[in-house]
């Protein structure tokens, strides 16, 4: 298939990055498949530790381990689900050209969702602030403030809105 | 990926379909949405949007499919 975006920010030898965030680029789709990726960090042990574990006790906890821990060197099943395909699907920017993406990132809602249903007092907490790994250091994010999404399908909404998948607005879903 | 995108094409000229259009927001937010307190709920709401859009415009019938991860 045909990606049109990107690369911003290639992982796989042999790509190059485009000039502009939004040029056009139309290129063959490419995947990187990593055994090594999957076997190391997409695990059921990782799994229970993020929704029974240690990793559990907390959003804050839950979140850190889900998105990896990389100054450790552990990826994390966010990360490592990323870069278990590879290629295109590797670019923190334009990641989402892969479809696989957006299977990937339906996983890592459901293992929340779990995690909230097992943690009912604390499923609508939030932690982290509104810089990536809070480089630069700035102030946590609220439940107020919003989410932009660029889609008529999808208005801006306060993050408190966003947590319960069947709050109805707009979520209205379970994971079977 | 067949529908047309609905950006403006000078300021997203890589956008040509509505899938780009999903890709394009992504590119747009990455620094703030990634390793921050909206990584969650922005994903949440982006799949969700991206699961709309299939069905509400393309006249997909099903749901967003999960790629188990263990």
């Amino acid at each position: 298939m045909v990606a049109n975006l990107g690369p911003i920010s290639p992982t796989m030898a042999g790509q190059t990055k485009v000039n502009s965030s939004f040029a056009h680029n139309p290129r063959c789709l490419k995947r990187d498949l990593s055994a090594y990726t999957a076997s190391s960090w997409l695990t059921t042990t990782n799994l229970v530790n993020l929704t029974l574990g240690n990793a559990a006790s907390t959003i804050e906890t839950f979140q850190n381990e889900l998105q990896g821990r990389f100054p450790q060197g552990f990826l994390g099943l966010h990360a490592a689900g990323h870069f278990s395909i590879g290629g295109d699907a590797g670019d923190l920017f334009s990641s989402p050209v892969d479809p696989v993406f957006f299977l990937h990132h339906a996983m890592l809602d459901r293992v929340w969702w779990i995690w909230q249903a097992l943690h009912l007092s604390q499923a609508e907490t939030i932690a982290g602030t509104i810089t990536l790994f809070n480089n630069p250091p700035s102030r946590n994010t609220t439940l107020e403030d919003t989410i932009y999404m660029g889609q008529s399908n999808a208005p801006v909404r306060p993050i408190s809105e966003l947590l319960n998948s069947l709050g109805d607005s707009p979520f209205c879903y379970i994971y079977l | 990926m067949a529908l047309p995108s609905k950006l403006d094409p000078t300021v997203v000229p890589g956008a040509k379909s509505r899938y780009d259009d999903f890709v394009a927001q992504h590119i747009n937010q990455t620094l703030t949405i990634h390793g921050t307190g909206s990584f969650l709920s922005w994903h949440r709401y982006f799949v969700w949007s991206y699961e709309t859009a299939l069905r509400e415009e393309c006249g997909y019938t099903g749901y967003q499919p999960v790629s188990h991860l263990h």
